[in-house]
């Protein structure tokens, strides 16, 4: 038993994220370290800012397993919006279809990421794309990040912030929290809410993933 | 009173399948869960699991105690479990037993109704302490960060006869009733270590309230502890599941009292390694394994035929269902 406990890793929830590679960005799905499979037709839409703030027509390519991304000019951070459907839980686990399909359900919802990176972080503060659940770099010195998490641009409160899924902070009345910056993290929060008639679904569950080089 | 029977084990681990984006969902009968030690997870509100268990001991035999050597126990269990919120589940079982005895037969009959309830709730690093919520049940311990905790209490209540005589006087321990009510407390604790495996662990007592002549069975503590190994799983297939178990099980008895004085011939220390293995076939979990006693010190040893320690083996079987 101490072997296995030795040798073991947990499988955390899964996370779509943005590494940074150079000047591009690569979509990875899985907790730290894990490269998982993933459809690419849940990428709904790819977003590019510059330094400035200003859109850039974003260039979608693939190094053979995942999605990546490039932009026509020098992007500063760049974004996806990833649709992985409907879910619901049974006493058989989560499984990837509609409420109206399934029996026995649990729980349901529709699961929605918001995934960005900064290639520039000094450049990308207060630099929001607008998406409906967003992490918002505000303020970087270099030891400490201070971000913001907006819900259809307003600050949310008493959200916890993880980073590789370790609960780094709690976000405050204004939506803000401060955390400790270091290399490569994946900062993630989540947000679920009730959808009111959904055929589909009773809840859906928004998430926002932050990555820095 | 002789002191020669186990009390049924209340904390039956029944068995949910389930597989989400990694193995399986565990809920407090499901995939993931030993034999014996208590799983401390609870069901989704309004859920309900129905479930059957046989555990079957066979005694060895004393040339001393010729002709009325003890030869088995059959206990079986018909329970359901409900979840009144999804930290709160609440149970109730019904046992029927069988006692074998060499030269005086069988004695037979429904045994103590018990109700029990679990308290679920759980610690995520960062986090601290909370109750099960809706995330909580059904939950895949291969996938989650926190470690899960029932706080466990039960009452039985003496439904069963105690006072069937074969031909030799009435043996309290031969009757499938204790004749009066006993209290059950514990704590249990559950967690994913790996993707495919799991520990639990558990520590219980029950306490024999004593009947009106001063006459009480001794009390019962244990402290159990499981790894459970996801062996094999394909949700899509007929048989969706197979997980194996190991399992050590401590087991305290005090000695049995007669018009409130300890009784000679009672009372020990013992404990078990049980291996066994759990299947999610369809709808339907089945669990079996086999309970094997390997040290014991029990208070007078000789004087013992037929008590806990000195089985040759412990045969349980599970069979359950979600609704």
């Amino acid at each position: 038993m101490l072997v296995v406990l030795a040798l073991g890793q947990l499988a955390l929830a899964h996370d779509f994220w943005l590494k940074p590679q150079g000047r591009k960005a690569v979509l990875w799905y899985g907790h730290a370290s894990e490269d998982s499979d993933y459809d690419r037709g849940n990428l709904k839409k790819s977003l590019a800012l510059n330094a400035q703030g200003e859109p850039l027509k974003v260039v979608q390519g693939s190094d053979g397993k995942h999605i990546v991304l490039s932009s026509q000019g020098e992007a500063a951070q760049l974004a996806v919006e990833m649709d992985t459907g409907f879910w619901v839980k049974t006493v058989q686990g989560w499984k990837n279809e509609s409420k109206r399909t399934a029996s026995g359900v649990l729980l349901s919802e529709w699961s929605l990421y918001y995934s960005k990176v900064l290639l520039k972080p000094e450049a990308c503060l207060n630099q929001p794309f607008g998406q409906p659940l967003e992490l918002v770099p505000v303020a970087l010195d270099g030891k400490s990040l201070k971000v913001r998490l907006l819900l259809h641009g307003k600050g949310l409160a008493d959200v916890k912030l993880y980073d590789q899924h370790q609960k780094v902070a709690d976000t405050d009345q204004a939506g803000e929290a401060t955390v400790d910056y270091r290399q490569a993290m994946v900062l993630s929060a989540s947000c679920r809410q009730p959808l009111a008639n959904n055929p589909d679904a009773d809840r859906i569950n928004l998430h926002a993933v932050l990555s820095l080089p | 009173m002789k002191r020669s029977f186990a009390i049924l084990l209340y904390f039956c681990s029944l068995s949910l399948g389930a597989w989400a984006h990694h193995g399986g969902t565990s809920t407090s009968q499901g995939p993931g869960t030993p034999l014996e030690t208590n799983s401390p997870l609870t069901l989704p509100k309004g859920g309900t699991v129905v479930y059957t268990r046989a555990e079957i001991a066979s005694f060895r035999k004393f040339m001393d105690f010729d002709p009325n050597n003890v030869d088995s126990f059959q206990f079986y269990q018909m329970g359901i479990s409900h979840g009144l919120t999804d930290y709160l589940t609440a149970t109730a079982i019904v046992p029927y037993t069988i006692k074998s005895q060499d030269g005086l037969g069988s004695t037979r009959g429904f045994g103590d109704g018990k109700v029990l309830l679990t308290l679920g709730f759980n610690y995520a690093p960062g986090e601290g302490l909370q109750l099960n919520g809706e995330e909580d049940t059904a939950v895949n311990l291969g996938t989650s960060e926190k470690t899960y905790f029932g706080l466990l209490t039960g009452i039985s209540m003496p439904t069963g006869r105690y006072d069937i005589d074969l031909g030799a006087g009435v043996d309290s321990g031969q009757q499938p009733g204790f004749g009066t009510p006993t209290l059950t407390a514990g704590l249990s604790m559950t967690r994913g270590i790996t993707e495919r495996f799991n520990i639990a662990a558990d520590v219980s007592a029950d306490f024999f309230t004593p009947r009106r002549n001063g006459d009480k069975f001794g009390n019962e503590f244990r402290a159990n502890l499981a790894g459970v190994l996801e062996l094999y799983a394909d949700r899509e297939a007929f048989v969706r599941r197979i997980d194996g178990i190991l399992e050590l099980n401590y087991l305290h008895i005090t000695r049995d009292e007669t018009a409130r004085v300890s009784e000679l011939g009672t009372g020990g220390r013992i404990l078990y390694l049980t291996p066994g293995v759990r299947m999610q076939v369809g709808d339907v979990n089945i669990g079996a394994g086999v309970k094997l006693p390997i040290a014991s010190a029990l208070n007078e040893r000789s004087l013992q035929q037929g008590s806990e320690g000195l089985e040759k083996f412990r045969l349980i079987m599970t069979v359950s269902t979600y609704f």
